[in-house]
């Protein structure tokens, strides 16, 4: 009973933790319906991503294959009267796990998914037009990872990571034409490349403990398209076709800290703690080929971010585990830059879930998580854009995990 | 059964913290309030800015959404009533020379296979018949008119009829033409809340043409002080309130500044060549690399012309291609009455703070909110930024002006509209919101 005080009580000292910006924390549903905590826990074929370390801990080859799905609604308040609405579109976030057990000791793995992910979406006449109608940053990682086990209570992993990332940025150019406002779309792919380290300590079959540090990865958009659009013949020189973009960001790297404890054999509780570290998420710098004058940046200026996450599972029967979870963030973005490209702000989650047994092998994770974003209101200096952002974000997902 | 409870705890606890911000993303109801003003009934009185004249007529689209439309699609929000303005007909618009309304176009330079966008009038003609008389049934709200000097506020014959005596522009909508007056008009609704923005013709006829005294002389100060004084009081009667705008200065406005006096750019050859030309019969006149002054005409040179200097302006109106095409600038001096000299200058500045501080002191003496546009102008010279886009009073470019580089365009009137509702906000302690300056038109590029 104390160590659930003890976990309640770092729940609501959190108060000044965090995690935000644009991570997307529901990659396995089984972790989603414990708040995102998982780096302790290890059970299944997702720890390949949460934590490649406890891969060995396995004792059967496992694949877990599922999606997210996220609706993101928000709504911006202008000090001008009325509101605009983000236009809310269906996320789908698939990921893909696998380990292969190689021996008692060793095992390798595979993680496939999205852990970076932002789009926002506003409507085409909208206010903010000029800073963004779309803006789309998405990073798959694909992980391969190995892991050893040193001794029955200790295990190490890691592994590279690849990136592949997908940028889109469009907005209206104040400039009318006779068919309309001009636009220009922004869209890039882009590479990158990291690593990725992970402890895993089980001293007993009650009590685990997992570390794991996925670096920064740097990813750099050359000669991405640039589509204008509405461009009389007295401005296509300043808006030439054959013009290209490049920019680049860096991903933050994150570091976890995980503890699960259990408690009873039906009664698992966990509690983790990441460190993400969006401080390299200063600016974003688009710079087009022969056409600096078309050229813009925006400060972002993030911060690093701590966040605090709890989970707790119950098993209810051999076939059926309930699990609920939380976690408070506040955001990197400061209120001087904070922009309609990514309106974010202190949220609350709530997520619950659980695991059915279909079968001796296959196991169906189900999971619902709700950010709540806190209203805001903010002045963007630089863009001399104020106003209130308010968000919320439903979660559902499903991952089918099959054991060999 | 305990540990149920610890459980039931946490969850509740989650659910709690979740749910204290509420679980929607709809905002509070803002309450707008007209403080201690009355917008019942709101009427605007001055001459073309104020009538939402823009690409030099006044057409409909720019007319719907005039100054005074502006504030008074706020004041709805806080008890303001109707808003009735003697709209012209749809389409080419109408101008104080009868002309239609100006757009941009590209056209070929006489010189050269380049193409250049040059602002000019739509159609051959303006559409006349929206000299016919409109009559209403309730007077208008917005009485300003187009070309209107303060002298002309108080004046029978400026609304007569017969043609090249009174303004057409008024006539048409004039509650009794050839009696009425515009302030007359303006004391009929016996509003309880007035704009006002008048003195930009008084001054700027003159600057406009070049600084020629026998076409339209400046109204003195003292003859504005007067009138202004006069006005103000028959617009205040029984504590009605008001809102004043004041003149923008010379320098912010492009018709002045679009040609900058150093604007003739020269290679090394051309100078030298043009310098070697005027050695012998104007040795003060010489040239470099890159950037000159101008050959402008002047009268008081012996030789009848000088290199321009700064602080001096060329105007707008200088024919397009006279630079480019005919060597206007540099062996023929540009004319008179398209340059505005330092003296000209010092005038016409002089007139603009002498105005301006009469309709500061009327503002403060009254208690009535003073929208303070020469200062407004001068932070667009510098560029400002609104909601992610940049706004100049360049021309052309981002610019607040339209096609004739005088008159603001829609984001300008709408960036002037919120300097008179900040400022009524200020003095009668209200709170009505602002206008989005992106929802209003901007130039139209060919």
């Amino acid at each position: 009973m104390k160590t659930i005080r003890i976990l309640v009580m770092l729940f609501f000292l959190a108060g000044t933790a965090i995690g935000g910006g644009f991570e997307n924390t529901p990659l396995s549903m089984k972790a989603a319906s414990m708040g995102g905590t998982f780096t302790a826990i290890g059970s299944d074929a997702s720890t390949a991503f949460y934590n490649p370390a406890a891969m060995s801990f396995l004792e059967f080859s496992q694949i877990s294959l599922g999606a997210s799905f996220t609706l993101n609604s928000s709504s911006y308040l202008s000090p001008y009267m009325g509101n605009s609405e983000m236009t809310n579109k269906l996320a789908v976030h698939p990921h893909v796990y696998g380990v292969g057990m190689l021996s008692e000791k060793a095992a390798v793995g595979i993680s496939v998914n999205t852990p970076f992910c932002l789009r926002s979406v506003w409507d085409d006449n909208w206010t903010g037009r000029y800073i963004v109608r779309e803006n789309k940053i998405a990073a798959t990682y694909v992980q391969p990872a190995i892991s050893f086990m040193f001794s029955k209570s200790f295990s190490v992993g890691g592994g590279p990571i690849v990136a592949f990332g997908k940028t889109i940025h469009s907005s209206a150019i104040s400039y009318n034409s006779n068919s309309g406002e001009l636009a220009q779309e922004l869209n890039g792919n882009s590479t990158g490349f990291g690593v990725n380290i992970a402890l895993y300590l089980k001293p007993n079959e009650n009590f685990r403990m997992g570390l794991t540090y996925r670096s920064a990865v740097t990813m750099k958009v050359k000669d991405g398209a640039v589509n204008f659009s509405n461009v009389p013949q007295s401005l296509e020189t300043n808006f030439p076709s054959s013009t290209t973009f490049s920019t680049s960001y860096k991903l933050p790297s994150v570091t976890s800290f995980g503890v699960a404890v259990k408690l009873t054999r039906e009664l698992l509780l966990s509690g983790e703690i990441n460190y993400t570290t969006w401080k390299s998420f200063d600016s974003l710098q688009f710079t087009f080929k022969d056409q600096p004058g078309l050229d813009f940046s925006r400060g972002e200026f993030y911060k690093n971010t701590f966040a605090l996450r709890m989970g707790v599972q119950i098993a209810v029967s051999d076939k059926i585990e309930l699990r609920v979870g939380g976690a408070y963030d506040t955001s990197p973005v400061p209120d001087d830059y904070l922009s309609p490209e990514n309106p974010d702000a202190q949220k609350f989650v709530i997520s619950g879930g659980g695991s059915v047994k279909l079968s001796e092998h296959l196991k169906l994770d189900l999971a619902y998580m709700l950010e709540n974003y806190k209203e805001r209101e903010v002045k963007n200096s630089e863009l001399n854009f104020s106003g209130n952002y308010k968000s919320l974000k439903n979660i559902f997902g499903l991952t089918l995990n099959y054991e060999f | 059964m305990k540990r149920n409870n610890q459980f039931k705890n946490i969850v509740l606890a989650l659910l709690t913290l979740t749910f204290l911000n509420s679980c929607t993303t709809t905002f509070d109801e803002i309450n707008y309030n007209n403080g201690n003003a009355d917008f019942t009934r709101f009427v605007a009185i001055g001459s073309s800015f104020m009538a939402g004249y823009s690409d030099n007529a006044l057409y409909l689209e720019a007319q719907s959404n005039s100054i005074p439309a502006i504030i008074a699609s706020r004041f709805t929000v806080a008890g303001g009533g109707g808003f009735l303005q003697p709209l012209v007909n749809p389409g080419r618009g109408i101008g104080m020379k009868g002309n239609s309304k100006y757009v941009l176009r590209l056209s070929p330079d006489p010189c050269s296979t380049d193409l250049t966008i040059t602002a000019n009038a739509e159609y051959a003609s303006g559409d006349i018949s929206n000299y016919t008389a409109i009559s209403s049934a309730i007077p208008f709200n917005n009485v300003a008119v187009p070309g209107a000097r303060i002298r002309d506020l108080g004046s029978q014959t400026y609304g007569d009829p017969s043609l090249f005596l009174g303004n057409p522009l008024y006539a048409r909508f004039a509650s009794n033409p050839s009696t009425s007056t515009i302030t007359g008009d303006a004391l009929l609704l016996n509003p309880t809340f007035t704009s006002v923005l008048i003195g930009i013709e008084d001054i700027y006829n003159y600057a406009r043409r070049g600084g020629e005294e026998s076409e339209d002389t400046i109204t003195t100060p003292a003859m504005f002080g007067t009138i202004f004084t006069d006005l103000m009081s028959q617009l205040t009667v029984q504590n009605a309130g008001s809102v004043v705008g004041n003149i923008p200065s010379l320098n912010t406005i492009p018709y002045f500044t679009a040609v900058p006096w150093n604007g003739l750019y020269l290679d090394a050859a051309t100078a030298a060549d043009l310098t070697y030309q005027y050695s012998t019969v104007d040795p003060s006149i010489s040239f470099g690399a890159g950037y000159n002054a101008f050959v402008i005409a002047d009268v008081n040179e012996p030789s009848g012309r000088r290199q321009i200097q700064n602080g001096e302006y060329i105007l707008l109106s200088i024919p397009a291609d006279s630079i480019k095409c005919y060597k206007w600038g540099t062996i023929i001096p540009i004319p008179e009455r398209f340059i505005i000299t330092r003296a000209e200058a010092v005038k016409i500045e002089n007139a603009v703070v002498a105005y301006n501080s009469i309709i500061a002191n009327e503002a403060a003496s009254r208690g009535i909110a003073l929208a303070d546009l020469n200062a407004l102008f001068k932070t667009f010279k510098q560029g400002i930024v609104f909601n992610g886009v940049k706004l100049t009073t360049g021309y052309l470019d981002y610019s607040v002006f339209s096609s004739d580089g005088f008159y603001p365009n829609q984001k300008g009137y709408a960036l002037i509209a919120n300097e008179f509702l900040r400022a009524i906000n200020r003095t009668y302690s209200s709170n009505l919101p602002l206008v989005d300056v992106n929802s209003f038109q901007g130039l139209v590029f060919p």
